[in-house]
């Protein structure tokens, strides 16, 4: 496979301007995310001390084999929602090695808020079990928390994808024979004594560890009965008497080391067949994406520069070079396993379209994960497109994204806008892993224009109230529509609201996509099928 | 979590992690490891930039080694085993009937210390005498029932507070 030839010039001053700026953003990033892990009130830290309690993450240090990777997955969630309160969404997920087996972590962080699930916590926590089912990834839950957030309750109680999901994942998962272990840390109340009880494997801990339905004050309430933690629901009650849990653990430390010899008796999955070679460091030093990237967001760059600095050796061999140029398709290997690469160089017209969805057939047919590199947009508007059926072909593509049956995982490494967000394999179409870069942005329509349409409509409302408006005014209208507008296109808000698996440093993206896809690989792959595509 | 091991009687913690294919050693730092077979029990060692001949010997589940003049045994030690006492001393157990039955004596009183395996009291059910066993150490807080009495499964018998700190 031939090596790409980069026309980076890395003495440039563009290179280094632009080579400043992102690595300023990813800086940026790295700070945010160590803020939203560490930074925690000393009486939250002191409260957990107290109680003899590890914290979240040092928990999760001593479940983890030492030396392994772990992808933390949506570490900033909700960094933009509750007033930045609740980093992280109060919970930890990630995927990493227990025993030398892959699995996927399900931790409450019982520093922030107690632990309480606010209503992202549940989306996070359904979204953790979904990467479970779909990657048939065992789950480690370590159950650490206060209970529901009660003023938000309407936002997470009784919907489709709020708390039932997590137990209806959890079911699911049983059925498919993936394995759960749950490790009862703190308090499993209400619904949340239902994560222990559906897990195939429950240890608790004495002492701190307790499952019930309803606690001591809501007995007492209910009943009048006057009843003890440990009595109502203790780990010894719970192991000798209800058979609600499994195994009584003296410490943290027990229980862990109880559920490490738990998930050392999984049997490991045959991971589904692909073309795999040696594999081999890029070419190019991937610290040099920073200077691929633009500092104005709508400036163009080839998407080759960065599939150099993803892929072993650089190496690429691409698909119709000639035709549909503005989406470059092609074969490439990440750590040895083959995959196939979508990646932007442009608004997609017919052609690009018609490229990608034949491309997407051709990974199907030959058992090829599909990495999709996102800086779109959008498909190409105005009379001759549409006369020649833009629509139709990028219905194509869509088709064909959505009912692909090899794995998909897609970096948003620039812009992502309109319907080529779904050509692209935004959220909406499944991805196994989706990651997003700081710099990029995801919205319906660029923020400029959107705040142009935006302010359109409130002058023309107020023409016909027969107001005339003057260009300071407009101006007054337009500012903040704009500034909102560009908030909620911000990766921190697509990341904040889980629209992603996470925000990701551009030079952490191979290793992370390398650990995705190894996951993605536990479920075996179907032969493709599709829809009707429209001809 | 890294594995426990008894090296002449003190505890170590360590974990052989892969890197290609070599090995690196986890204890308290990192360090490059790798080990070459030389046949009846000898190898080679290799720790960073050191090198050593050794001499191995496994019996059941003692392993002796010889390096550097000296001897050394070491045992493996399951981390499950290594916690189980940690923090016992946290939280009540209650001792509860496994079955219906009636109290034939009550050889400790509230107040006593009793230690892990302490009968605590012995019952009589189905024509047979059982001794209840102390789950763990600690003080008794409450002895529920008396000589003669009956009572159904699972009622609390005796219920054990932790030790008091030392």
């Amino acid at each position: 496979m031939r090596r790409i030839e980069s026309r980076l010039n890395t003495q440039s001053e563009q290179y280094k301007a632009q080579y400043a700026h992102n690595r300023g953003l990813a800086d940026a990033f790295r700070e945010k995310q160590r803020a939203a892990r560490q930074d925690r009130p000393q009486r939250d830290i002191d409260r957990l001390r107290r109680q003899n309690k590890m914290l979240t993450r040092e928990r999760i240090a001593e479940l983890l084999d030492p030396g392994t990777p772990f992808l933390e997955l949506s570490s900033l969630a909700a960094n933009m929602a509750y007033g930045g309160e609740v980093p992280g969404a109060a919970q930890v997920s990630g995927i990493g090695i227990v025993s030398g087996r892959e699995v996927i972590i399900h931790a409450d962080d019982a520093s922030v808020k107690g632990g309480s699930w606010y209503p992202l916590s549940v989306k996070k926590i359904v979204r953790t079990l979904d990467i479970a089912i779909e990657n048939r990834l065992p789950v480690v839950h370590l159950c650490d928390s206060a209970g529901g957030f009660l003023p938000l309750q309407s936002q997470l109680f009784a919907d489709k994808y709020y708390a039932g999901r997590i137990f209806r994942n959890q079911s699911i998962l049983s059925k498919m024979g993936v394995q759960q272990v749950a490790i009862v840390l703190g308090h499993c109340t209400a619904g949340g004594a239902y994560i222990p009880a559906l897990s195939d494997y429950s240890v608790i801990v004495r002492g701190t560890g307790a499952i019930f339905l309803g606690g001591p004050p809501l007995v007492k309430a209910a009943t009048g009965e006057d009843v003890s933690v440990e009595e109502l629901g203790g780990a010894d009650m719970h192991t000798s008497v209800s058979g609600v849990s499994d195994y009584p653990a003296s410490s943290e430390l027990h229980a862990i080391a109880i559920a490490r010899e738990i998930v050392g008796n999984f049997t490991r999955p045959e991971k589904a067949r692909i073309e795999t070679v040696d594999p081999e460091p890029p070419f190019y030093d991937p610290d040099e994406l920073y200077g691929v990237l633009p500092i104005d967001q709508r400036v163009q760059f080839d998407m080759r520069e960065v599939i150099a600095r993803l892929f072993d050796g650089s190496r690429f061999h691409e698909y119709q070079a000639n035709y549909g140029k503005t989406l470059v398709c092609g074969y490439a290997r990440l750590f040895g396993m083959q995959v196939g690469v979508l990646g932007n160089n442009g608004v997609l017209f017919n052609d690009s379209a018609l490229k990608g969805a034949h491309f997407i057939e051709l990974c199907n047919q030959n058992r090829t994960p599909l990495i999709f590199l996102q800086n779109i947009t959008g498909f190409m508007v105005g009379r001759e497109y549409e006369r020649a059926g833009i629509t139709k072909d990028g219905a194509k593509m869509i088709m064909a994204v959505a009912c692909s049956e090899v794995p998909k995982l897609t970096v948003v490494v620039n812009g992502s806008f309109g319907a080529g967000t779904y050509g692209m394999s935004g959220r909406a179409f499944d991805s196994r892993f989706m990651f997003s870069w700081p710099n990029s942005q995801t919205s319906v329509m660029g923020a400029e224009q959107a705040a142009g349409v935006l302010t359109d409509i409130k002058i023309k409302q107020l023409a016909r109230e027969g107001k005339t408006l003057s260009e300071a005014e407009i101006a007054r209208i337009r500012e903040p529509i704009l500034a909102d507008y560009k908030a909620q296109s911000s990766s921190y808000y697509a990341t904040s609201e889980i629209w992603d698996d996470g925000l990701m440093d551009p030079v952490d993206t191979r290793n992370a996509l390398g650990i995705a896809l190894s996951a993605a690989l536990n479920t075996p792959i179907n032969p493709p099928r599709y829809g009707v595509f429209r001809m | 979590m890294k594995h426990h091991f008894l090296i002449d009687g003190e505890r170590r913690r360590a974990w052989l992690g892969y890197a290609g294919e070599s090995h690196i050693l986890f204890d308290d730092s990192e360090t490059p490891v790798s080990i070459e077979p030389l046949g009846e029990g000898r190898a080679q060692l290799q720790v960073g930039a050191n090198v050593y001949d050794v001499i191995i010997a496994v019996d059941g589940d003692r392993v002796f080694v010889h390096l550097d003049g000296r001897e050394y045994e070491v045992a493996f030690e399951a981390a499950t085993a290594v916690f189980e006492h940690e923090g016992e001393a946290s939280g009540d157990a209650i001792a509860r009937a496994p079955m219906p039955g009636s109290v034939v004596s009550t050889p400790v009183a509230a107040g006593q210390t009793v230690a892990e395996g302490d009968v605590l009291i012995v019952i009589e059910s189905m024509k047979l005498e059982t001794s209840i066993a102390a789950p763990r150490a600690g003080v008794v807080e409450t002895v529920h029932v008396a000589v003669g009495q009956t009572f159904d499964r699972d009622a609390a018998l005796v219920t054990l507070a932790p030790l008091p700190e030392a």
